[in-house]
């Protein structure tokens, strides 16, 4: 290698195509340099990522029990429409869709109101803005289990605070009516301040002239809100929507500790079927399918939100 | 940029005396490592399910079948039971040459066994005249639990069933007597709800799937009812009175019991019971918690015996238990065989440290030692109970399946989602499609 080889590396590839370019412009002794450093990361995300995704791909298209290897074969869409035709698959697809829906417009708007909040010269905001960080950094598996224990009608301190105001004890989780609600509780509350967080930066990364000149022209609160706030928002806002829609899609520790997908189906969701027929049916085929069908509607959800943030953006 | 200003970790560099060190080190690693897993000629490696009864009991046991096979080490791993069974599943499917032996649930034999993942022991059986004959220790029902197609899969050092757990000083308190029956069960919850006494009269693991399929066998079972035909695959559910009564039998224990067994597994019950807020499991799994000092104040107090009948003198519990298998992968089968014997032998010696380490034995020699009884007070009941218990899962390699089907719907018809009779008909609707989906020739 020349000094000044050395010293002016050749840029790094950044787009698709530079890559190849980049190979080619090397000599040869920077080419096997290149492939040196990039080859081993290239091997591990095929090994990690790409086979098991293309295995996965193929295993949804295949009858595969796993205590029936001999009876595995392609079967073309069939796990795909069997489970679109189970009712257990569509409860926890509307479900699914449902505690999305709720807990991350829940998580938005409150986390939305307390950033404004925390964003004011508050005594003590420092503290509060601290302490928000502790829901987001506990484990979802403690998190059930803490709400498991604080719902217990017997042993909970959420029906023993309604005992002692002389009101009635609630079964959270063993009433199928409340049960789905109650399973919402621990996600919002543990995920409300990672929305706060977020959009507190976002506010404070709006220029205070611009905050000052609304000021000025008397602008109220709601006017502040709506043509201030909101419109420069809207990048951080997509992104944490695309953050917590596809965490809520995927929700299934907390509500897998808490209420196992019961009673009956009230809170089956999609992730919990999916487990269900990985894990105790030992069908994997439906499994893959099922996981493919969730990417699908992610999919969409997250090319949608892209597209919007592009917009707004550009 | 000078040395001096160049950060640390850019100076780094493995030079001679780095590489020694290194070396010194692992050197003085190694030698800190058990002694007794480098001098071993071989490892056995055992898998079980962890915690109480499985993992705790093996490890108990492997010292002395180390002292007795010197040379051999015993390496005994555990798996939450909840993802133990899927996690064999899975290892023995990718061919896994990892495991001698597993503690499998009876229940996946029939997936087992037909996909050659565990070996028949008969070979070895057959030529071991004086441990045969030990065999009749273990209840001719248990052992063939293990058995599929003619041959014998596992051994069970381990056994359980569902029992009834009450606390005779509430029923003393309240003039009631030990349940008989289902409608006795109801009427005690009854009464202790009525009374105010603030002790739930009823708890019980009926949580969505699995549990709720369980919770329902032994009441069904004890009305003469069945859920389907294990030989005809005929829909028996909804035919005859037998599914109605036992689901109304759930329905009213979980109207006037403890909240919690709605969606209650095994430690909901367990707790329950141990921290004095029930008053009585009539179908709680055998265990070594509840009567254990240490886990509940209230464990003098808390007696057992056989679950209650439906019809007169009817008693049928669902039967548990894990047996040891030979993994059919495994090189060095002679020696996972050594140790199968070996933990599910007579030997007392083996017994006391299967015991004294919260195992749950299948001998009934055992079972009805009295210083083991002394230590369980429940080993009796299950002796008992053994005689009468029946598998549930009714033989199918997809026994968790459907039991998940099952107890979906049955969950939510004592959560009062459904009511009991059109609950009756879904059952058998669900049981049947999922019978017929699989293969079954099933009729309505």
């Amino acid at each position: 290698m020349t000094d000044s080889a050395a010293r002016h590396p050749p840029p790094i590839a950044d787009s698709p195509g530079t890559v190849s370019r980049t190979l080619a412009a090397l000599d040869l002794q920077n080419r096997r340099t290149f492939l040196l450093f990039v080859g081993p990361t290239v091997v591990v995300l095929v090994a990690i990522i790409i086979f098991p995704m293309v295995y996965s791909l193929a295993t949804a298209f295949r009858f595969s029990v796993l205590y029936k290897p001999q009876a595995s074969r392609f079967v073309g869409f069939s796990n795909f429409s069997s489970l679109l035709g189970s009712e257990y698959t569509q409860v926890a697809f509307l479900n699914t869709a449902i505690y999305t829906l709720i807990t991350v417009t829940i998580e938005m708007v409150a986390g939305f109101f307390l950033a404004l909040l925390l964003s004011r010269a508050i005594y003590g905001a420092r503290y509060f803005r601290t302490a928000l960080m502790v829901p987001i950094l506990i484990s979802p598996i403690i998190v059930g289990l803490s709400w498991r224990f604080m719902y217990n009608p017997s042993i909970g301190i959420i029906d023993q605070a309604l005992s002692g105001i002389g009101l009635a004890k609630i079964n959270w989780l063993t009433d199928s009516k409340i049960a789905f609600w109650a399973v919402m509780v621990p996600d919002i509350w543990q995920w409300t301040p990672f929305v706060t967080l977020v959009l507190l930066a976002g506010i404070h990364s709006i220029s205070p002239e611009i905050r000052e000149a609304a000021l000025l022209d008397g602008l109220r609160l709601r006017h502040m809100i709506r043509y201030i706030y909101l419109r420069m928002l809207v990048p951080v806002i997509v992104v944490i929507l695309l953050i917590r829609f596809i965490d809520a899609l995927k929700t299934f520790d907390v509500v897998f500790i808490l209420t196992q997908g019961g009673p009956g189906l009230s809170t089956m969701l999609i992730s919990i079927r999916t487990w269900t027929l990985g894990l105790i049916n030992l069908n994997m085929g439906q499994a893959a399918a099922l996981s493919y069908m969730i990417v699908l509607v992610m999919s969409v959800f997250v090319v949608g939100l892209l597209r919007l943030l592009k917009q707004r953006v550009g | 940029m000078t040395s001096s200003t160049t950060p640390k970790f850019e100076r780094w560099q493995v030079n001679r005396r780095h590489l020694l060190k290194t070396i010194g080190a692992g050197a003085v690693m190694l030698g800190a490592a058990p002694t007794r897993l480098l001098a071993a000629d071989a490892t056995l490696k055992v898998w079980a399910a962890s915690g109480q009864r499985w993992e705790f009991a093996n490890k108990g046991v492997a010292p002395l079948f180390e002292a007795a096979n010197p040379g051999t080490s015993v390496q005994i791993t555990g798996t939450p039971i909840g993802e133990y069974g899927s996690k064999v599943a899975a290892a023995m499917a990718a061919g896994s040459t990892e495991w001698d032996v597993i503690q499998l649930d009876y229940a996946q034999l029939p997936q087992f066994a037909p996909a050659g993942w565990v070996a028949p022991l008969d070979q070895w059986i057959d030529a071991d005249e004086e441990y045969k004959k030990s065999l009749s220790d273990i209840p001719s029902n248990v052992l063939a639990l293990y058995r599929s197609d003619g041959k014998q899969y596992g051994v069970p050092a381990d056994s359980n069933a569902m029992m009834t757990y009450y606390r005779a000083d509430i029923l003393d308190k309240y003039g009631m007597k030990v349940p008989d029956t289902w409608d006795e069960v109801v009427e005690i919850a009854k009464e202790l709800h009525n009374n105010k006494s603030g002790i739930y009269g009823y708890v019980g693991s009926l949580g969505r799937g699995l549990y709720a399929y369980l919770g329902l066998l032994p009441v069904i079972w004890s009305y003469g009812g069945e859920i389907w035909d294990e030989k005809t695959y005929e829909i028996k559910i909804d035919k005859g009175d037998a599914g109605f009564k036992a689901l109304s039998v759930l329905t009213e224990l979980v109207k006037y019991g403890d909240p919690a067994s709605v969606n209650g597994t095994d430690d909901e019950v367990n707790s329950s019971m141990a921290s004095g807020n029930s008053a009585m499991a009539p179908s709680a799994w055998g265990n070594t918690v509840m009567n254990d000092p240490k886990y509940s104040k209230f464990a003098d107090a808390i007696k057992t015996t056989v679950v209650p009948a439906g019809k007169p003198g009817l008693k049928v519990p669902a039967m548990g238990g894990l047996g040891h298998m030979v993994v059919q992968r495994s090189t060095q089968k002679d020696l996972a065989w050594k140790y199968v014997r070996f933990v599910t032998s007579d030997d007392p010696a083996v017994g006391k440290a299967w015991v004294d380490n919260t195992g749950q034995p299948a001998r009934l020699s055992f079972l009805t030692n009295p210083q083991f009884v002394k230590e369980h007070p429940h080993f009796p009941t299950l002796a008992d109970t053994l005689k009468v218990a029946r598998p549930y899962g009714g033989g199918l390699p997809e026994a968790y399946a459907i039991a998940d089907v099952i107890g979906t719907v049955v969950s939510s018809i004592i959560s009062g989602d459904i009511a009991v009779e059109p609950g009756l008909k879904k059952v058998g609707d669900e049981t049947y499609k999922f019978l017929t989906d699989n293969g079954y020739s099933a009729t309505r």
